[in-house]
């Protein structure tokens, strides 16, 4: 079989524009959540330096604040509003529109089906109609902070009472969070279209002869979050649900009795903002799997390519995720230490977050096994940045052992330790996750190569920048530093800590400003970037190897071992 | 490889960072808080080795030269599940080390003090000479007139009460805080504590202190609660006993 | 070339099962893995199994809540509410759709033609009075002064009995979907799936009305 170049014998899939908005093609679909994800990102990265500006710059006049935000930032001084509809964006965005559909979505309708052998997913209408839902939702979002009053301030989190009484509890939390929820919404339908999808086709269309073991890691991690999401996001639904009820049609779900909020009388009684919390945050834990399990399986699946060899242990990289999903949805309480629930409820929460520890300890070790048994390592950008995910998600993970104790957790909770530790490993190793796919499977995507140099360059400056960010910021929570709050003047305790948070806003725009490397690399290889061969990385799984045969006539089955010599 | 002396990097500067740390802890005033600290430092050897242990293996991964040879993984699984054993293994005697017996029962003889949170302010009531709060209730909550909390004005025993926007707890003593607040959830949080409690609204919850060391320390809210939520401040003032009965009296 | 070998890790013994080699891409998918229709039928099984399943996992979170808010009844306002005049009604007439629409559905497997028009028809029908009856009941507890607010036990009343509803209008929509079909075209293998899914998730939705039905009758 000779080289034909992924330019000439898929070209008609890989111009931009291909085939119409509204195509059914996987691959187009694909490409719709990688490119509305990239967009979300940006925004998000956007509002966090705007965020980090504002913390070490309270007053700092800024005309064009007046220009986009006139009542909330009057004479161009950002106001706590401003700053607090800004923060509660950026944790919906990134969660929701970036960390939910880059790995999973994005990836998974790129390569699922050909991984499986199959030339599309089970249902191509569907996986179009949950793109454009969930392309509703966003546009849902946005509208919620250009309305007049502005955006909520709840946070992403969207706590009652603060949430569900309406205007009188805050600015933007009238129609604006009114909005948020009903993008919320809309959010969950399109993500259960799109997990029906793909494990319809995990489970049906795999091609005759793949059993389940022999599925390539990605297709196990992708399989067992369509799970995940299943299982959780009817209940943010339903919460979603109640909580318009006490929004809209005055009901007492989460809202109890006897408020006077703004020296206003608030017309609800017997509900239970613990109940939000319970039902908010048994959706939310599994979201941060969502978010995680499809990286943890590409980098599996790269690591394993880059070092010429099969996974250290193919069952634990199929099981560890399991137990990891499982474990994950017993765990949400752990988020609620302090908020008032009984302390044997907290023990046996604190005792099943604990043993996460395990199947990622077990992960980890296959991740490091297989490089390190690898005969040859390559260690190209998209491996680069699986090793960086294996760095980061190890120290994100750990100071996880801090807040699954309630009681190390009760001087920790809604301080910067919290925000370093999720950020470490859902802001940037699930981000490197993202990266790596999108190095990897470039050639896929647009037929050409991504730039190896800038690739590089990227890396390694993002990788420095992720600790020289993150890691300082633990200690500003060990100092006791409280999260969400608009600025720092207010406190003796926290002058002290100025100095460390000027860093991290300015290694936070170095950061950003690193990202545009990888933009214009992006923009740049998808025009002008060497057209990739067929299989640019030796893989040995079916998206490079569409005949089902690998090179020199031997059957495929994952997983394989595979020649060092290529 | 670059790579090799970015990890090692990165383990000096954490290390640096542990040992010469730009803001730490400050300084505990309870023997709860004294046993969080050494609780934390457990946590943090532990989680130390770990993270020096994968970056140390990682660094050697990408450093090393290797020439190519294959080697067998059978013992692939095997070292997973040894692996993930050992971990859950550290990890619950790291939990069990740090949980405190849950059945400590309630301290006997405590000072009750309500603290009443609402946006964007705190207030908190002593129960005066009589030893006992009176009836509050919302519809007499008036915060310009003087009356924060809501006290009942034909209940007696509220006339004694004392409404403050400090709270003064007697060092030495055991004192029960009593959380209440009025609109949102808030949070109550003292940093040299080292605890904090979120205020629910619609519910009363008890947070249990025992303050050893006088002096003044900052109350902060921790838990978003609009607007203003990062203006709630106010002032723990930690008494020596006597001074705090005194204190009590002439109000 | 290079060779590539067989890795060691297989477990069980036996050369693995023939590949066979991908079908050739032919225009855009349109559903299903192949033209083999039992594979179709099997996808969109388990696509309606996976509905149900976040379907149930809703209906359980909302069912909590009512628990949860059940527990937390302060001033004893949680109040039964009076029964509306048809709601057994309404519960024997979903369960007679749905049997209507299962013996329609095999009499189809069967190609017994007519038969099954008139059970799915029978089935359709009775699900439309179903729906009308629900509103029927709700104005009935409004006329009656229970409403959404100052009700918890009302109020999660009308949430669930209005997701109920709201899943059944869409189903029901199915089942008109498949009557029309049957009444005015031919019927193709393919349309077989919408049939199977729509008779399944039917079932499902009957099944959670008992299920409904029984926590209201003895829970609350």
């Amino acid at each position: 079989m000779e080289a034909a170049t992924l330019t000439t014998r898929r070209s008609v899939r890989h111009r931009i524009f291909s085939t119409g908005l509204f195509s059914t093609d996987h691959r187009v679909i694909a490409r719709q959540y990688f490119f509305l994800s990239l967009f979300a990102v940006v925004v998000g990265v956007c509002l966090s330096l705007l965020m980090r500006f504002h913390l070490v710059w309270p007053q700092a006049k800024v005309s064009w604040f007046e220009k986009i935000w006139s009542v909330r930032a009057e004479s161009g001084i950002m106001t706590e509003e401003l700053y607090l509809s800004l923060m509660t964006l950026h944790g919906t965005i990134m969660v929701f529109f970036v960390l939910t559909l880059a790995p999973l979505n994005a990836f998974a309708n790129l390569v699922l089906p050909e991984q499986l052998g199959q030339r599309e997913m089970a249902f191509p209408r569907l996986n179009m109609l949950s793109f454009w839902v969930t392309m509703a939702s966003f546009l849902t979002l946005i509208a919620s902070c250009v309305l007049d009053e502005g955006g909520p301030i709840a946070g992403w989190t969207a706590y009652p009472p603060l949430s569900a009484v309406g205007s009188v509890s805050g600015p933007g939390e009238g129609l604006g969070q009114t909005f948020w929820f009903f993008s919320i919404g809309v959010f969950c339908i399109g993500s259960l279209l799109s997990a029906m999808n793909i494990i319809s086709t995990v489970i049906e269309c795999r091609r005759p002869g793949m059993s389940l073991m022999q599925m390539p890691l990605t297709c196990w991690n992708w399989f067992v979050t369509a799970i995940l999401s299943v299982l959780s996001f009817p209940v943010l639904l339903a919460a979603g649900l109640l909580i318009l009820l006490d929004r809209l049609a005055g009901t007492s779900f989460f809202v109890p009795g006897d408020l006077l909020i703004a020296e206003r009388n608030v017309d609800h009684s017997g509900g239970s903002p613990l109940l939000w919390q319970h039902l908010f945050w048994f959706f939310g834990h599994p979201e941060v799997y969502i978010a995680i399990l499809p990286g943890m399986g590409i980098v599996s699946h790269i690591i394993s390519n880059f070092s010429r060899r099969p996974p250290f242990s193919y069952r634990a990289s199929v099981w560890a995720p399991i137990a990891i999903a499982f474990l994950g949805m017993l765990v949400w309480g752990h988020h609620m230490f302090i908020s008032g629930i009984s302390p044997y409820s907290a023990l046996t929460f604190s005792l099943v977050t604990m043993s996460i520890g395990a199947p990622s300890a077990a992960l980890t070790l296959n991740w490091l096994g297989t490089a390190f048994q690898s005969p040859r390592l390559e260690l190209n950008t998209a491996m680069l940045f699986c090793l960086g995910f294996v760095s980061l998600f190890v120290t994100g993970g750990l100071t996880g052992l801090f807040l699954g104790q309630p009681e190390i957790d009760a001087y920790f909770h809604d301080t910067a330790f919290v925000v370093a530790h999720f950020h470490m490993i859902m802001g940037m190793a699930a981000l490197f996750a993202v990266f790596a796919a999108t190095f990897y499977w470039f050639p896929l995507m647009f037929g050409r190569m991504l730039g190896e140099e800038l690739g590089k360059l990227h890396f390694y400056l993002t990788f420095v920048g992720a600790y020289a960010l993150f890691l300082p910021m633990h200690f500003a929570g060990f100092a006791g530093n409280p999260r969400r709050y608009a600025d720092f003047t207010n406190f003796d305790f926290l002058k002290p800590v100025m100095p460390l948070q000027r860093w991290i806003t300015m290694t936070a725009f170095a950061l950003g400003a690193v990202q545009l490397i990888f933009i214009w690399n992006l923009f740049w290889s998808m025009l002008r970037g060497a057209p990739a061969p067929s299989n640019p990385w030796s893989g040995a799984t079916l998206e490079w190897n569409p005949e089902g045969e690998l090179p020199g006539g031997e059957p495929y089955f994952y997983p394989v071992k595979m020649d060092v010599t290529t | 490889m670059l790579l090799g002396l970015i990890l090692l990097a990165i383990i000096f500067a954490a290390g640096f960072l542990f040992l010469h740390p730009p803001v730490w802890f400050p300084v505990a005033i309870t023997s709860a808080a004294v046993a969080y600290d050494r609780q934390f430092l457990w946590t943090l050897w532990i989680a130390g080795i770990l993270f020096l242990a994968a970056h140390l293996v990682l660094a050697w991964i990408v450093l090393r030269r290797k020439d190519a040879g294959e080697n067998a993984c059978s013992t692939g699984i095997r070292a997973s599940w040894l692996a993930a054993v050992a971990m859950i293994a550290v990890e619950v005697a790291l939990a069990a080390h740090g949980t405190s017996p849950l059945t400590a029962g309630a301290p006997r003889d405590f000072e009750t003090i309500e603290v009443w949170a609402h946006q964007f302010a705190w207030n908190f009531r002593y129960a005066g000479p009589d030893g006992v709060f009176g009836r509050v209730k919302t519809e007499f909550i008036a915060d310009a007139a003087g009356n924060p909390v809501g006290i009942d004005p034909s209940d007696s025993r509220g006339k004694d009460d004392i409404v403050a926007s400090t709270l003064r707890i007697p060092a030495g003593r055991d004192v029960r805080l009593l959380l209440h607040s009025r609109d949102v959830i808030h949070d109550f949080f003292v940093r040299e504590l080292r605890t904090k409690q979120d205020i629910v609204p619609g519910m009363t919850i008890p947070l249990d202190i025992h303050a050893d060391r006088p002096g003044q320390y900052e109350i902060a809210c921790a838990e978003l609660c609009g607007l203003a939520h990062n203006q709630m401040h106010s002032i723990l003032i930690v008494m020596p006993a006597s001074e705090y009965d005194q204190w009590k009296l002439q109000h | 070339m290079a060779t590539l070998t067989e890795p060691k890790v297989r477990s069980g013994g036996g050369p693995p099962p023939p590949i066979t080699p991908l079908l050739p891409r032919g225009g855009d998918g349109s559903g299903g893995s192949g033209p083999d229709p039992s594979a179709s039928a099997a996808t969109a099984r388990i696509a309606v199994y996976i509905g149900m399943c976040a379907s149930t996992m809703t209906f359980m979170a909302l069912l909590s809540a009512m628990f949860v808010r059940r527990g937390l009844a302060t001033n004893n306002d949680w109040h039964r509410l009076p029964v509306p005049p048809l709601l057994w009604w309404n519960t024997v007439a979903l369960l007679l759709s749905s049997v209507a629409v299962d013996i329609g559905r095999r009499a189809f497997r069967a190609g017994r033609r007519s038969e099954f028009r008139m059970l799915w028809l029978t089935g359709t029908a009775l699900g439309t009075w179903f729906l009308i009856g629900q509103s029927i009941n709700w104005k009935f507890l409004a006329d009656h002064g229970f409403y959404m607010q100052h009700n918890p036990a009302s109020a999660f009343f009308y949430v669930l009995t209005w997701a109920h509803a709201a899943h059944v209008i869409g189903a029901l929509a199915a089942l008109y979907y498949v009557a029309c079909r049957a009444l005015f075209f031919p019927f193709v293998p393919m349309n077989r799936n919408v049939l199977e899914v729509s008779a399944i998730f039917w079932h499902f939705l009957d099944v959670m009305w008992l299920l409904l039905m029984a926590i209201f009758e003895f829970w609350s």
